[in-house]
Protein backbone atom coordinates (compact mmCIF):
# COMPACT_ATOMS: atom_id res chain seq x y z
CA UNK A 1 0.00 0.00 0.00
CA UNK A 2 2.98 2.34 0.34
CA UNK A 3 4.65 3.87 -2.66
CA UNK A 4 7.93 2.06 -2.07
CA UNK A 5 7.18 -0.87 -4.35
CA UNK A 6 10.07 -3.25 -4.90
CA UNK A 7 11.51 -2.81 -8.41
CA UNK A 8 10.06 -5.33 -10.81
CA UNK A 9 12.36 -7.83 -12.40
CA UNK A 10 12.24 -7.28 -16.20
CA UNK A 11 12.51 -11.01 -16.87
CA UNK A 12 9.85 -12.21 -14.44
CA UNK A 13 8.27 -15.31 -15.91
CA UNK A 14 4.65 -14.97 -17.05
CA UNK A 15 3.84 -12.04 -14.82
CA UNK A 16 1.56 -9.23 -15.90
CA UNK A 17 3.12 -6.30 -17.77
CA UNK A 18 1.89 -2.97 -16.41
CA UNK A 19 0.12 -0.38 -18.55
CA UNK A 20 3.00 2.09 -18.62
CA UNK A 21 5.57 -0.56 -19.40
CA UNK A 22 3.29 -1.89 -22.15
CA UNK A 23 2.97 1.52 -23.82
CA UNK A 24 6.67 2.28 -23.54
CA UNK A 25 7.54 -1.12 -24.99
CA UNK A 26 5.15 -0.76 -27.93
CA UNK A 27 6.32 2.75 -28.82
CA UNK A 28 9.94 1.84 -28.16
CA UNK A 29 10.17 -0.91 -30.75
CA UNK A 30 8.71 1.39 -33.43
CA UNK A 31 11.00 4.22 -32.38
CA UNK A 32 13.99 1.92 -32.87
CA UNK A 33 12.68 0.79 -36.26
CA UNK A 34 12.23 4.34 -37.58
CA UNK A 35 15.42 5.47 -35.83
CA UNK A 36 17.51 2.87 -37.67
CA UNK A 37 15.74 3.77 -40.92
CA UNK A 38 16.39 7.51 -40.48
CA UNK A 39 20.01 7.04 -39.47
CA UNK A 40 20.70 4.58 -42.30
CA UNK A 41 19.28 6.90 -44.95
CA UNK A 42 20.74 10.17 -43.63
CA UNK A 43 24.23 8.73 -43.18
CA UNK A 44 24.14 7.21 -46.65
CA UNK A 45 24.48 3.57 -45.55
CA UNK A 46 21.88 2.60 -48.16
CA UNK A 47 21.14 3.61 -51.72
CA UNK A 48 18.76 6.57 -51.47
CA UNK A 49 17.01 5.51 -54.68
CA UNK A 50 16.12 2.04 -53.36
CA UNK A 51 15.52 2.98 -49.72
CA UNK A 52 14.08 6.50 -49.43
CA UNK A 53 14.05 8.15 -46.03
CA UNK A 54 10.89 8.06 -43.87
CA UNK A 55 10.53 11.80 -44.36
CA UNK A 56 10.44 11.31 -48.15
CA UNK A 57 7.89 8.54 -47.84
CA UNK A 58 5.73 10.75 -45.65
CA UNK A 59 5.96 13.62 -48.15
CA UNK A 60 5.15 11.23 -50.98
CA UNK A 61 2.10 9.92 -49.08
CA UNK A 62 0.88 13.45 -48.50
CA UNK A 63 1.44 14.33 -52.15
CA UNK A 64 -0.38 11.18 -53.30
CA UNK A 65 -3.45 11.97 -51.25
CA UNK A 66 -3.58 15.73 -51.82
CA UNK A 67 -2.48 16.16 -55.43
CA UNK A 68 -2.77 12.80 -57.15
CA UNK A 69 -6.20 11.53 -56.13
CA UNK A 70 -4.84 8.52 -54.27
CA UNK A 71 -7.92 8.46 -52.03
CA UNK A 72 -10.04 7.18 -54.92
CA UNK A 73 -7.59 4.27 -55.33
CA UNK A 74 -7.85 3.57 -51.63
CA UNK A 75 -11.65 3.68 -51.80
CA UNK A 76 -11.65 1.29 -54.75
CA UNK A 77 -9.45 -1.15 -52.83
CA UNK A 78 -11.48 -0.92 -49.64
CA UNK A 79 -14.67 -1.40 -51.65
CA UNK A 80 -13.30 -4.53 -53.30
CA UNK A 81 -12.28 -6.03 -49.97
CA UNK A 82 -15.58 -5.34 -48.27
CA UNK A 83 -17.84 -6.38 -51.15
CA UNK A 84 -16.07 -9.66 -51.80
CA UNK A 85 -15.69 -10.36 -48.09
CA UNK A 86 -19.40 -9.75 -47.54
CA UNK A 87 -20.21 -12.15 -50.39
CA UNK A 88 -17.91 -14.79 -48.93
CA UNK A 89 -19.49 -14.43 -45.48
CA UNK A 90 -23.01 -14.64 -46.90
CA UNK A 91 -22.21 -18.09 -48.24
CA UNK A 92 -19.67 -19.33 -45.70
CA UNK A 93 -21.44 -18.58 -42.43
CA UNK A 94 -24.76 -20.35 -43.14
CA UNK A 95 -22.97 -23.23 -44.84
CA UNK A 96 -20.35 -23.57 -42.10
CA UNK A 97 -22.99 -23.52 -39.37
CA UNK A 98 -25.03 -26.12 -41.25
CA UNK A 99 -21.95 -28.33 -41.71
CA UNK A 100 -21.03 -28.01 -38.05
CA UNK A 101 -24.56 -28.87 -36.96
CA UNK A 102 -25.62 -31.60 -39.38
CA UNK A 103 -23.06 -34.35 -40.08
CA UNK A 104 -25.05 -35.21 -43.21
CA UNK A 105 -24.37 -31.75 -44.67
CA UNK A 106 -20.75 -31.99 -43.58
CA UNK A 107 -20.45 -35.34 -45.38
CA UNK A 108 -21.48 -33.65 -48.64
CA UNK A 109 -19.43 -30.47 -48.51
CA UNK A 110 -16.37 -31.27 -46.38
CA UNK A 111 -14.55 -33.36 -49.03
CA UNK A 112 -15.21 -30.64 -51.59
CA UNK A 113 -14.25 -27.68 -49.41
CA UNK A 114 -11.08 -29.22 -48.01
CA UNK A 115 -9.79 -30.01 -51.53
CA UNK A 116 -10.34 -26.40 -52.62
CA UNK A 117 -8.43 -25.13 -49.63
CA UNK A 118 -5.25 -26.63 -51.06
CA UNK A 119 -5.62 -24.80 -54.37
CA UNK A 120 -3.80 -21.48 -54.05
CA UNK A 121 -6.27 -18.75 -55.01
CA UNK A 122 -3.76 -16.79 -57.17
CA UNK A 123 -3.46 -19.82 -59.46
CA UNK A 124 -6.95 -18.91 -60.66
CA UNK A 125 -5.91 -15.45 -61.85
CA UNK A 126 -5.24 -16.39 -65.52
CA UNK A 127 -8.54 -18.21 -65.93
CA UNK A 128 -10.45 -15.54 -64.00
CA UNK A 129 -9.06 -12.92 -66.35
CA UNK A 130 -10.23 -14.98 -69.32
CA UNK A 131 -13.67 -15.51 -67.87
CA UNK A 132 -14.35 -12.07 -66.48
CA UNK A 133 -12.08 -9.74 -68.46
CA UNK A 134 -10.33 -6.92 -66.68
CA UNK A 135 -13.20 -5.27 -64.78
CA UNK A 136 -14.08 -5.62 -61.13
CA UNK A 137 -15.34 -9.19 -61.44
CA UNK A 138 -12.00 -11.06 -61.58
CA UNK A 139 -10.70 -9.20 -58.50
CA UNK A 140 -13.84 -9.87 -56.51
CA UNK A 141 -13.78 -13.50 -57.65
CA UNK A 142 -10.16 -13.95 -56.54
CA UNK A 143 -10.83 -12.55 -53.09
CA UNK A 144 -13.97 -14.64 -52.84
CA UNK A 145 -12.12 -17.85 -53.73
CA UNK A 146 -9.23 -16.96 -51.46
CA UNK A 147 -11.40 -16.40 -48.42
CA UNK A 148 -14.45 -18.60 -48.66
CA UNK A 149 -13.05 -22.11 -48.24
CA UNK A 150 -11.00 -21.26 -45.18
CA UNK A 151 -13.91 -19.34 -43.71
CA UNK A 152 -16.30 -22.26 -44.22
CA UNK A 153 -13.89 -24.59 -42.44
CA UNK A 154 -13.34 -22.21 -39.53
CA UNK A 155 -17.06 -21.55 -39.08
CA UNK A 156 -17.73 -25.30 -39.20
CA UNK A 157 -15.09 -26.02 -36.56
CA UNK A 158 -16.35 -23.29 -34.26
CA UNK A 159 -19.90 -24.58 -34.66
CA UNK A 160 -18.77 -28.09 -33.80
CA UNK A 161 -17.17 -26.74 -30.63
CA UNK A 162 -20.57 -25.74 -29.25
CA UNK A 163 -20.97 -28.03 -26.25
CA UNK A 164 -23.38 -30.93 -26.64
CA UNK A 165 -24.87 -30.19 -23.22
CA UNK A 166 -26.23 -26.89 -24.51
CA UNK A 167 -28.00 -28.68 -27.34
CA UNK A 168 -29.27 -31.43 -25.04
CA UNK A 169 -30.53 -28.83 -22.59
CA UNK A 170 -32.45 -27.06 -25.34
CA UNK A 171 -33.88 -30.40 -26.50
CA UNK A 172 -35.10 -31.28 -23.01
CA UNK A 173 -36.66 -27.82 -22.75
CA UNK A 174 -38.69 -28.76 -25.79
CA UNK A 175 -36.85 -26.83 -28.49
CA UNK A 176 -37.33 -27.81 -32.13
CA UNK A 177 -34.43 -28.37 -34.51
CA UNK A 178 -35.01 -24.95 -36.02
CA UNK A 179 -34.84 -23.28 -32.60
CA UNK A 180 -31.74 -25.26 -31.66
CA UNK A 181 -29.81 -24.14 -34.73
CA UNK A 182 -30.91 -20.50 -34.70
CA UNK A 183 -31.28 -19.82 -30.97
CA UNK A 184 -28.65 -22.05 -29.42
CA UNK A 185 -25.97 -23.29 -31.81
CA UNK A 186 -25.56 -20.07 -33.77
CA UNK A 187 -25.49 -17.64 -30.83
CA UNK A 188 -23.10 -19.96 -28.98
CA UNK A 189 -20.69 -20.06 -31.93
CA UNK A 190 -21.19 -16.45 -33.03
CA UNK A 191 -18.36 -14.83 -31.00
CA UNK A 192 -15.88 -17.33 -32.45
CA UNK A 193 -17.31 -16.81 -35.92
CA UNK A 194 -16.65 -13.07 -35.66
CA UNK A 195 -13.07 -13.85 -34.58
CA UNK A 196 -12.72 -16.13 -37.62
CA UNK A 197 -13.99 -13.29 -39.83
CA UNK A 198 -11.36 -11.01 -38.34
CA UNK A 199 -8.63 -13.50 -39.16
CA UNK A 200 -9.89 -14.03 -42.71
CA UNK A 201 -10.09 -10.28 -43.31
CA UNK A 202 -6.29 -10.19 -43.18
CA UNK A 203 -6.24 -12.83 -45.89
CA UNK A 204 -8.67 -10.78 -48.00
CA UNK A 205 -6.23 -7.85 -47.93
CA UNK A 206 -3.42 -10.13 -49.08
CA UNK A 207 -5.38 -11.35 -52.09
CA UNK A 208 -6.53 -7.84 -52.89
CA UNK A 209 -2.98 -6.63 -53.34
CA UNK A 210 -2.09 -9.67 -55.44
CA UNK A 211 -5.10 -9.03 -57.68
CA UNK A 212 -4.29 -5.35 -58.06
CA UNK A 213 -0.60 -5.89 -58.72
CA UNK A 214 -1.20 -8.55 -61.35
CA UNK A 215 -4.06 -7.07 -63.31
CA UNK A 216 -5.51 -3.72 -62.41
CA UNK A 217 -5.33 -0.07 -63.30
CA UNK A 218 -7.05 1.09 -60.15
CA UNK A 219 -6.50 0.48 -56.47
CA UNK A 220 -3.55 0.66 -54.11
CA UNK A 221 -1.68 -2.24 -55.75
CA UNK A 222 -2.02 -0.70 -59.19
CA UNK A 223 -0.62 2.60 -57.92
CA UNK A 224 2.39 0.75 -56.54
CA UNK A 225 3.03 -0.98 -59.85
CA UNK A 226 2.80 2.37 -61.64
CA UNK A 227 5.28 3.84 -59.16
CA UNK A 228 7.69 0.98 -59.86
CA UNK A 229 7.76 1.88 -63.54
CA UNK A 230 8.92 5.39 -62.63
CA UNK A 231 11.37 4.16 -59.94
CA UNK A 232 9.32 5.93 -57.26
CA UNK A 233 10.32 3.82 -54.29
CA UNK A 234 8.87 6.38 -51.87
CA UNK A 235 5.43 5.91 -53.41
CA UNK A 236 5.73 2.12 -53.29
CA UNK A 237 6.49 2.35 -49.60
CA UNK A 238 3.55 4.75 -49.17
CA UNK A 239 1.31 2.08 -50.65
CA UNK A 240 2.63 -0.53 -48.25
CA UNK A 241 2.10 1.77 -45.29
CA UNK A 242 -1.43 2.66 -46.35
CA UNK A 243 -2.30 -1.05 -46.73
CA UNK A 244 -0.84 -1.71 -43.30
CA UNK A 245 -2.82 1.10 -41.71
CA UNK A 246 -6.02 -0.05 -43.41
CA UNK A 247 -5.44 -3.61 -42.21
CA UNK A 248 -4.86 -2.35 -38.69
CA UNK A 249 -8.04 -0.26 -38.85
CA UNK A 250 -10.19 -3.20 -39.97
CA UNK A 251 -8.71 -5.26 -37.18
CA UNK A 252 -9.59 -2.57 -34.64
CA UNK A 253 -13.05 -2.33 -36.20
CA UNK A 254 -13.60 -6.05 -35.67
CA UNK A 255 -12.38 -5.86 -32.09
CA UNK A 256 -14.79 -3.03 -31.34
CA UNK A 257 -17.58 -4.94 -33.08
CA UNK A 258 -16.77 -8.00 -30.98
CA UNK A 259 -16.95 -6.00 -27.79
CA UNK A 260 -20.24 -4.36 -28.81
CA UNK A 261 -21.91 -7.58 -29.95
CA UNK A 262 -20.81 -9.75 -27.05
CA UNK A 263 -20.81 -7.66 -23.87
CA UNK A 264 -21.28 -10.85 -21.81
CA UNK A 265 -17.82 -12.07 -22.73
CA UNK A 266 -16.07 -8.94 -21.50
CA UNK A 267 -17.92 -8.56 -18.20
CA UNK A 268 -15.94 -11.39 -16.66
CA UNK A 269 -12.78 -9.33 -16.43
CA UNK B 1 -46.49 -40.72 -2.55
CA UNK B 2 -47.87 -43.93 -3.91
CA UNK B 3 -48.68 -43.36 -7.59
CA UNK B 4 -45.79 -44.30 -9.79
CA UNK B 5 -45.06 -41.42 -12.15
CA UNK B 6 -41.95 -42.63 -13.97
CA UNK B 7 -41.41 -46.27 -14.88
CA UNK B 8 -38.00 -47.45 -15.95
CA UNK B 9 -38.41 -51.00 -17.25
CA UNK B 10 -35.60 -53.35 -18.16
CA UNK B 11 -33.31 -50.72 -19.55
CA UNK B 12 -30.12 -52.15 -21.04
CA UNK B 13 -27.39 -50.37 -22.91
CA UNK B 14 -24.43 -51.79 -24.75
CA UNK B 15 -21.63 -49.63 -26.09
CA UNK B 16 -19.48 -50.72 -29.00
CA UNK B 17 -15.76 -50.32 -28.43
CA UNK B 18 -13.86 -50.59 -31.67
CA UNK B 19 -15.03 -53.18 -34.19
CA UNK B 20 -15.28 -56.35 -32.09
CA UNK B 21 -15.56 -55.44 -28.44
CA UNK B 22 -18.75 -54.42 -26.80
CA UNK B 23 -19.29 -53.15 -23.29
CA UNK B 24 -22.50 -53.87 -21.45
CA UNK B 25 -22.92 -50.67 -19.49
CA UNK B 26 -26.38 -51.22 -18.11
CA UNK B 27 -28.36 -54.45 -17.84
CA UNK B 28 -32.04 -54.89 -17.05
CA UNK B 29 -32.41 -51.89 -14.82
CA UNK B 30 -35.97 -51.45 -13.62
CA UNK B 31 -37.42 -49.18 -11.00
CA UNK B 32 -40.29 -46.82 -10.47
CA UNK B 33 -40.38 -43.25 -9.23
CA UNK B 34 -43.43 -42.21 -7.23
CA UNK B 35 -45.25 -38.97 -7.83
CA UNK B 36 -43.77 -36.05 -5.82
CA UNK B 37 -40.84 -38.11 -4.57
CA UNK B 38 -37.10 -37.70 -4.80
CA UNK B 39 -35.38 -40.78 -6.16
CA UNK B 40 -31.58 -40.93 -6.03
CA UNK B 41 -29.55 -43.15 -8.34
CA UNK B 42 -26.42 -44.00 -6.39
CA UNK B 43 -23.46 -46.15 -7.30
CA UNK B 44 -19.73 -46.22 -7.96
CA UNK B 45 -18.44 -44.19 -10.87
CA UNK B 46 -18.82 -45.99 -14.15
CA UNK B 47 -21.89 -47.98 -13.07
CA UNK B 48 -24.05 -46.43 -15.75
CA UNK B 49 -26.10 -44.10 -13.54
CA UNK B 50 -25.99 -41.32 -16.08
CA UNK B 51 -26.77 -43.75 -18.87
CA UNK B 52 -29.93 -44.81 -17.05
CA UNK B 53 -30.90 -41.18 -16.57
CA UNK B 54 -30.30 -40.43 -20.21
CA UNK B 55 -32.57 -43.26 -21.30
CA UNK B 56 -35.22 -41.33 -19.42
CA UNK B 57 -34.66 -38.50 -21.86
CA UNK B 58 -34.22 -40.77 -24.85
CA UNK B 59 -36.98 -43.31 -24.33
CA UNK B 60 -37.59 -46.85 -23.12
CA UNK B 61 -39.33 -45.32 -20.23
CA UNK B 62 -42.94 -44.69 -19.34
CA UNK B 63 -44.04 -41.41 -17.86
CA UNK B 64 -47.46 -41.32 -16.27
CA UNK B 65 -48.27 -44.63 -17.94
CA UNK B 66 -47.34 -43.45 -21.46
CA UNK B 67 -44.23 -44.60 -23.31
CA UNK B 68 -41.71 -41.85 -23.83
CA UNK B 69 -40.12 -41.18 -27.20
CA UNK B 70 -37.24 -38.76 -27.57
CA UNK B 71 -36.33 -35.88 -25.30
CA UNK B 72 -39.08 -33.47 -24.44
CA UNK B 73 -40.40 -30.74 -22.23
CA UNK B 74 -42.06 -33.22 -19.82
CA UNK B 75 -38.68 -34.43 -18.55
CA UNK B 76 -36.52 -31.48 -17.53
CA UNK B 77 -32.80 -32.17 -17.32
CA UNK B 78 -30.04 -30.48 -15.30
CA UNK B 79 -26.47 -31.45 -16.12
CA UNK B 80 -23.26 -31.35 -14.11
CA UNK B 81 -21.63 -29.09 -16.71
CA UNK B 82 -22.85 -25.51 -16.79
CA UNK B 83 -25.50 -25.19 -19.44
CA UNK B 84 -26.48 -21.57 -19.09
CA UNK B 85 -26.88 -19.79 -22.40
CA UNK B 86 -24.14 -17.21 -21.95
CA UNK B 87 -25.54 -14.77 -24.48
CA UNK B 88 -28.82 -14.40 -22.59
CA UNK B 89 -29.44 -12.68 -19.27
CA UNK B 90 -30.47 -14.81 -16.30
CA UNK B 91 -34.10 -13.82 -16.87
CA UNK B 92 -33.97 -14.74 -20.57
CA UNK B 93 -32.32 -18.04 -19.70
CA UNK B 94 -35.19 -18.92 -17.41
CA UNK B 95 -37.72 -17.79 -20.02
CA UNK B 96 -36.10 -19.80 -22.81
CA UNK B 97 -38.09 -23.02 -22.40
CA UNK B 98 -41.39 -21.21 -21.95
CA UNK B 99 -40.74 -19.11 -25.02
CA UNK B 100 -40.00 -22.23 -27.04
CA UNK B 101 -43.28 -23.70 -25.81
CA UNK B 102 -45.26 -20.56 -26.71
CA UNK B 103 -46.26 -19.53 -23.21
CA UNK B 104 -47.58 -15.96 -23.40
CA UNK B 105 -45.37 -13.12 -22.23
CA UNK B 106 -47.29 -12.20 -19.08
CA UNK B 107 -47.29 -15.75 -17.77
CA UNK B 108 -43.66 -16.15 -18.75
CA UNK B 109 -42.71 -13.13 -16.75
CA UNK B 110 -44.71 -14.20 -13.74
CA UNK B 111 -43.27 -17.74 -13.71
CA UNK B 112 -39.74 -16.44 -14.26
CA UNK B 113 -40.04 -14.11 -11.28
CA UNK B 114 -41.52 -16.90 -9.19
CA UNK B 115 -38.75 -19.40 -9.90
CA UNK B 116 -35.93 -16.86 -9.70
CA UNK B 117 -37.28 -15.99 -6.29
CA UNK B 118 -37.48 -19.68 -5.36
CA UNK B 119 -33.79 -20.25 -6.12
CA UNK B 120 -32.79 -16.88 -4.62
CA UNK B 121 -31.66 -15.15 -7.81
CA UNK B 122 -34.22 -12.34 -8.08
CA UNK B 123 -31.51 -9.73 -7.68
CA UNK B 124 -29.51 -11.21 -10.53
CA UNK B 125 -32.29 -11.38 -13.10
CA UNK B 126 -30.55 -8.98 -15.46
CA UNK B 127 -27.00 -10.28 -14.98
CA UNK B 128 -25.26 -12.48 -17.51
CA UNK B 129 -24.40 -16.04 -16.43
CA UNK B 130 -20.69 -15.29 -16.83
CA UNK B 131 -21.01 -12.85 -13.94
CA UNK B 132 -22.31 -15.55 -11.60
CA UNK B 133 -20.61 -18.16 -9.42
CA UNK B 134 -20.86 -21.87 -10.22
CA UNK B 135 -23.58 -22.48 -7.67
CA UNK B 136 -25.63 -19.58 -8.98
CA UNK B 137 -25.32 -20.86 -12.51
CA UNK B 138 -26.68 -24.22 -11.44
CA UNK B 139 -29.54 -22.40 -9.76
CA UNK B 140 -30.26 -20.67 -13.07
CA UNK B 141 -30.35 -24.09 -14.74
CA UNK B 142 -32.71 -25.43 -12.06
CA UNK B 143 -35.01 -22.39 -12.29
CA UNK B 144 -35.01 -22.62 -16.08
CA UNK B 145 -35.98 -26.28 -15.97
CA UNK B 146 -38.66 -25.87 -13.29
CA UNK B 147 -40.17 -22.83 -14.99
CA UNK B 148 -40.76 -25.03 -18.02
CA UNK B 149 -43.14 -27.10 -15.89
CA UNK B 150 -41.73 -30.59 -16.43
CA UNK B 151 -43.46 -33.69 -15.04
CA UNK B 152 -40.17 -34.88 -13.63
CA UNK B 153 -36.85 -33.17 -12.96
CA UNK B 154 -33.83 -35.29 -13.92
CA UNK B 155 -30.46 -34.21 -12.53
CA UNK B 156 -27.13 -35.72 -13.54
CA UNK B 157 -24.64 -35.04 -10.72
CA UNK B 158 -25.90 -31.48 -10.65
CA UNK B 159 -23.58 -30.32 -7.86
CA UNK B 160 -20.51 -32.31 -8.87
CA UNK B 161 -18.60 -29.26 -10.03
CA UNK B 162 -19.33 -27.15 -6.95
CA UNK B 163 -17.24 -26.65 -3.84
CA UNK B 164 -18.31 -28.36 -0.62
CA UNK B 165 -20.13 -25.50 1.04
CA UNK B 166 -22.06 -24.48 -2.07
CA UNK B 167 -22.89 -28.13 -2.57
CA UNK B 168 -24.72 -28.59 0.72
CA UNK B 169 -26.48 -25.26 0.38
CA UNK B 170 -27.71 -26.47 -3.01
CA UNK B 171 -28.84 -29.77 -1.49
CA UNK B 172 -30.87 -27.85 1.08
CA UNK B 173 -32.27 -25.69 -1.70
CA UNK B 174 -33.44 -28.84 -3.53
CA UNK B 175 -35.33 -30.02 -0.42
CA UNK B 176 -36.93 -26.59 -0.20
CA UNK B 177 -37.83 -26.66 -3.91
CA UNK B 178 -39.26 -30.19 -3.66
CA UNK B 179 -41.41 -29.21 -0.68
CA UNK B 180 -42.69 -26.01 -2.28
CA UNK B 181 -43.29 -27.25 -5.82
CA UNK B 182 -44.05 -30.95 -5.32
CA UNK B 183 -41.70 -31.73 -8.18
CA UNK B 184 -40.79 -35.35 -8.78
CA UNK B 185 -37.01 -35.67 -9.05
CA UNK B 186 -34.49 -38.26 -10.12
CA UNK B 187 -30.99 -37.32 -9.04
CA UNK B 188 -27.80 -39.13 -10.03
CA UNK B 189 -24.91 -38.91 -7.58
CA UNK B 190 -21.98 -40.83 -6.18
CA UNK B 191 -21.99 -38.77 -3.00
CA UNK B 192 -23.36 -40.87 -0.10
CA UNK B 193 -24.27 -37.92 2.12
CA UNK B 194 -26.05 -36.24 -0.74
CA UNK B 195 -27.99 -39.41 -1.45
CA UNK B 196 -29.13 -39.88 2.16
CA UNK B 197 -30.01 -36.23 2.61
CA UNK B 198 -32.07 -35.90 -0.58
CA UNK B 199 -33.57 -39.32 -1.17
CA UNK B 200 -37.03 -40.58 -0.44
CA UNK B 201 -35.73 -43.69 -2.17
CA UNK B 202 -32.23 -44.75 -3.17
CA UNK B 203 -31.62 -47.03 -6.13
CA UNK B 204 -28.15 -48.48 -5.65
CA UNK B 205 -26.56 -49.61 -8.90
CA UNK B 206 -23.76 -52.15 -9.12
CA UNK B 207 -21.01 -51.61 -11.66
CA UNK B 208 -20.02 -53.45 -14.86
CA UNK B 209 -22.66 -53.93 -15.92
CA UNK B 210 -24.96 -51.56 -14.07
CA UNK B 211 -27.76 -53.49 -12.36
CA UNK B 212 -30.06 -52.54 -9.52
CA UNK B 213 -28.24 -53.95 -6.50
CA UNK B 214 -30.63 -52.72 -3.90
CA UNK B 215 -33.57 -50.39 -3.42
CA UNK B 216 -33.25 -48.57 -0.12
CA UNK B 217 -35.84 -46.42 1.62
CA UNK B 218 -34.18 -44.27 4.31
CA UNK B 219 -36.59 -45.47 6.99
CA UNK B 220 -35.09 -43.30 9.70
CA UNK B 221 -36.58 -40.21 8.08
CA UNK B 222 -40.04 -41.71 8.64
CA UNK B 223 -41.32 -40.41 5.33
CA UNK B 224 -40.35 -36.82 6.10
CA UNK B 225 -37.75 -34.59 4.52
CA UNK B 226 -35.21 -32.90 6.73
CA UNK B 227 -34.50 -29.29 5.83
CA UNK B 228 -30.94 -28.90 7.06
CA UNK B 229 -27.87 -31.07 7.02
CA UNK B 230 -26.62 -30.50 10.56
CA UNK B 231 -29.95 -31.83 11.75
CA UNK B 232 -29.98 -35.00 9.68
CA UNK B 233 -26.54 -36.24 10.63
CA UNK B 234 -27.61 -36.34 14.30
CA UNK B 235 -30.66 -38.46 13.64
CA UNK B 236 -30.86 -42.07 14.74
CA UNK B 237 -30.27 -44.33 11.79
CA UNK B 238 -28.33 -41.82 9.69
CA UNK B 239 -24.91 -43.28 10.35
CA UNK B 240 -26.22 -46.85 10.02
CA UNK B 241 -27.46 -46.03 6.53
CA UNK B 242 -24.24 -44.26 5.62
CA UNK B 243 -22.27 -47.28 6.81
CA UNK B 244 -24.47 -49.61 4.79
CA UNK B 245 -24.03 -47.54 1.64
CA UNK B 246 -20.29 -47.37 2.20
CA UNK B 247 -20.17 -51.15 2.48
CA UNK B 248 -22.14 -51.51 -0.76
CA UNK B 249 -19.80 -49.04 -2.44
CA UNK B 250 -16.73 -50.92 -1.20
CA UNK B 251 -18.06 -54.26 -2.39
CA UNK B 252 -18.39 -52.82 -5.88
CA UNK B 253 -14.91 -51.37 -5.70
CA UNK B 254 -13.46 -54.75 -4.73
CA UNK B 255 -15.29 -56.55 -7.47
CA UNK B 256 -13.67 -54.24 -9.93
CA UNK B 257 -10.09 -54.59 -8.76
Amino acid sequence: MTNSKPPRDFFSVRSHVGRVQGIISAIGIWAIFFGVWIVATSLGWVNELLVPSPQKVLTATHDLFVNRGFSSDVLVSVGRVFISFAMACTVAIPLGVAMGTFPSIEAIFAPFVSAWRYLPAPSFIPILLMWFGTGEAPKLALLFIGVIFFLITLVMDHTKNVRTELIETALTLGASRYVIVLKVVFPAAFPDIVTAMRQMMAMAWTYLVIAEIVASTTGIGAMMMRARRFLKTDEILSGIIVIGVLGLLTDVLFRVLHRQLFPYIEVKH
Amino acid sequence: MSDTLLEVREVSKTFTLGSRKTLKAVENVSFGVEQNSICVLLGPSGCGKSTVLRTATEGRVALGGKAVTGPGQDRGMVFQAYTSFDWLSVRKNVEFGMKVNNIDAAKRRERTNHFLNLVGLSKFADAYPSQLSGGMRQRVAIARTLANDPEVLLMDEPFGALDAETRWLMQELMIDVAEKTNTTMVIVTHDLEEAIFLADKIIFLSSHPGRVKEEIIPAFKAGKRIADKEHIIRMNGYSDLEEKLMRLMREEGHREN
